[in-house]
């Protein structure tokens, strides 16, 4: 029953994504001060751009780089590829989004991604999973980013404003000089500060809570971790963003990733949201 | 009913422990004591205009009575000044837009901007304001684009500003017809089309137009007012909707 209705959630969020996508507005404006090729298309390979105080201006419309199929195929084998796409629904499974959102540790050969869980994770990982997305939750950072949906970048010298698509959230990663939080409520999205190294924006997170995994296989989160984020613009079209989660309470010692961004020039983000067409109310008992 | 509890609690819940909501802020102007100087020059930005950046709250509703006050979203509407039409009339006998706040679906303006506080953040081509309102958020785009035409119908619509002087002009259009027009649960059709006026008229004071034109829903146009006030050293606390839901233990599988 549980499978039915997350397939019948997924199907009603797909709906609404799809009806949203047809008539969406700003979805192919020109962009005004955008380096252009002879053929009008934005030129992904100029420089960066940087605001007015020198640093590298990381606004912007990202989409998270889409893993090819045949890296599907290499990665996790025929057969669970096959799997996935019977499972998957048009326009949101392979082929649209990150490989990452499956196992953020998918890189590390299988013996070294077991050597970095200590007992509380295997525990963690062996409960069923929490309904997170079907409840119309967040999927914290980076899980939300690294499926078919965009983030947006705003920044200001204060703050670089972060707006989530996938569930309409957003983060707020403060750039004026302010410590973390000592013992922070914990919460979904967390506290972040930034400062600049070079031309690389580091950024720490803590207060995150424990009610959500950081991938489809569900590796754990808990309240101890402490997430780095650095961002590098590499020219207009690319940021990168290497990862490194610290959480002693789930694993041996830090890990990360890197994720990739391209940008979604003349586009925009659509509003998303999760509870709109909700169909559960009905069934309600009292 | 419920529902509203449930965010009063969620609120409240959420105010114990929370972090940087006394944190003192830099590049504020401040008296010899530390306080805020809310009546210092309106700071402006690089490109001379008012600098609307800061974390704002409506005049007169303070923190921590929003559960005495549910309804104080502190604007005065004149009755005199809001005249349905036929099709409003009708619309607001059956019980105006049904689906507002309670199964966590987005508020709208004015409320929106009054109901708990909200920041402005400058960008170069968007003002973004966050609400604290279950993290919703509005983009208001100041890079001359035009209205879209026939847009999908949207909760929060699709904004673009401009400078008239030194007031920020914001048209919206491209409603959906779900919700009401908040404080009172007024009706709007997907005609609705908003107009907000800001004026920050100096360091610590901001006032917010609303221009109501909806010409299938009103006769004519009307206005709201609201006041806010800095509120330096503080920010915006997550507030996710959903969270704390208790509803989803009752459902029944109704035969699947």
């Amino acid at each position: 029953m549980k499978g039915m209705r997350n397939a019948a959630c997924v199907v009603m969020l797909l709906g609404s994504w799809a009806a949203s996508i047809v008539h969406a507005q700003w979805l192919n404006y020109p962009s005004s001060g955008v380096p252009r090729l002879e053929n009008g298309r934005v030129d992904l390979a100029a420089r960066a751009p940087r605001t007015l105080d020198g640093h590298p201006d990381l606004s912007g419309v990202w989409h998270v780089e889409v893993t090819p199929i045949e890296e599907w195929r290499n990665k996790l084998g025929e057969a669970d590829v096959a799997r996935r796409q019977a499972a998957a629904i048009a326009g949101m499974g392979i082929g649209t989004n990150s490989i990452y959102t499956t196992n953020l540790k998918l890189d590390l050969a299988p013996g070294e991604q077991r050597q970095l869980l200590r007992p509380a994770a295997i525990a963690r990982m062996r409960e069923p999973a929490a309904t997170v997305s079907e409840s119309c939750l967040p999927l914290g950072y980076p899980r939300s980013t690294l499926l078919a949906s965009v983030t947006k970048l705003i920044q200001s010298p204060t703050v670089l404003v972060m707006l989530i698509e996938e569930g309409n959230w957003y983060r707020q990663l403060y750039l004026d000089g302010r410590p973390l939080p000592n013992d922070p409520q914990p919460s979904w999205l967390g506290y972040s500060t930034g400062h600049w190294e070079g031309d690389t924006l580091v950024v720490d997170t803590n207060g995150l809570n424990d009610r959500v995994s950081l991938d489809g296989v569900g590796h754990p989160r808990s309240e101890s971790m402490r997430m780095s984020e650095r961002y590098r613009r590499l020219d207009f079209g690319h940021l990168a963003v290497p990862l490194t989660f610290d959480d002693p309470i789930y694993y041996t010692k830090p890990w990360g990733l890197t994720i990739n961004y391209v940008l979604q020039a003349d586009s925009d983000i659509l509003e998303y949201v999760c509870a709109e067409n909700e169909k559960d109310r009905a069934h309600l008992t009292r | 009913m419920r529902v509203c509890f449930l965010l009063v609690f969620t609120l409240c819940g959420t105010s114990v422990g929370a972090q940087w909501l006394n944190y003192p802020a830099p590049g504020i102007a401040r008296l010899r004591d530390g306080t805020p100087n809310l009546s210092a020059p309106t700071p402006r930005g690089a490109n001379g205009k008012p600098d609307l950046d800061g974390i704002w709250f409506v005049d007169e509703t303070p923190l921590g009575t929003f559960g005495e006050r549910p309804a104080a979203l502190r604007v005065e509407i004149k009755p005199e000044d809001v005249v349905l039409t036929p099709e409003g009339q009708d619309r607001q006998r059956h019980g105006g837009n049904s689906r507002v706040s309670s199964p966590c679906l987005p508020l709208s303006l004015p409320g929106l901007s009054t109901a708990q506080p909200m920041k402005i953040v400058s960008s170069k081509n968007v003002v973004v304001i966050l609400y604290e309102v279950m993290t919703l958020y509005r983009q208001i785009f100041m890079d001359g684009r035009p209205l879209p035409k026939e847009p999908n119908p949207a909760w929060m619509g699709y904004s673009v500003g401009k400078w008239d002087a030194d007031t920020l002009v914001v048209d919206t259009t491209g409603f959906n017809d779900q919700d009401s027009i908040l404080p009172g649960r007024r009706p709007h059709s997907d005609a609705l089309h908003i107009i907000e006026r800001f004026r920050r008229r100096d360091f610590g004071h901001l006032s917010i137009q609303f221009t109501i034109d909806d010409p299938k829903i009103y006769a004519k146009p009307w206005t709201v007012v609201a006041n806010l006030h800095v509120t330096p050293d503080t920010e915006l606390l997550e507030y996710i909707c959903n969270e704390n839901e208790k509803d989803v233990s009752h459902m029944q599988t109704s035969g699947r």
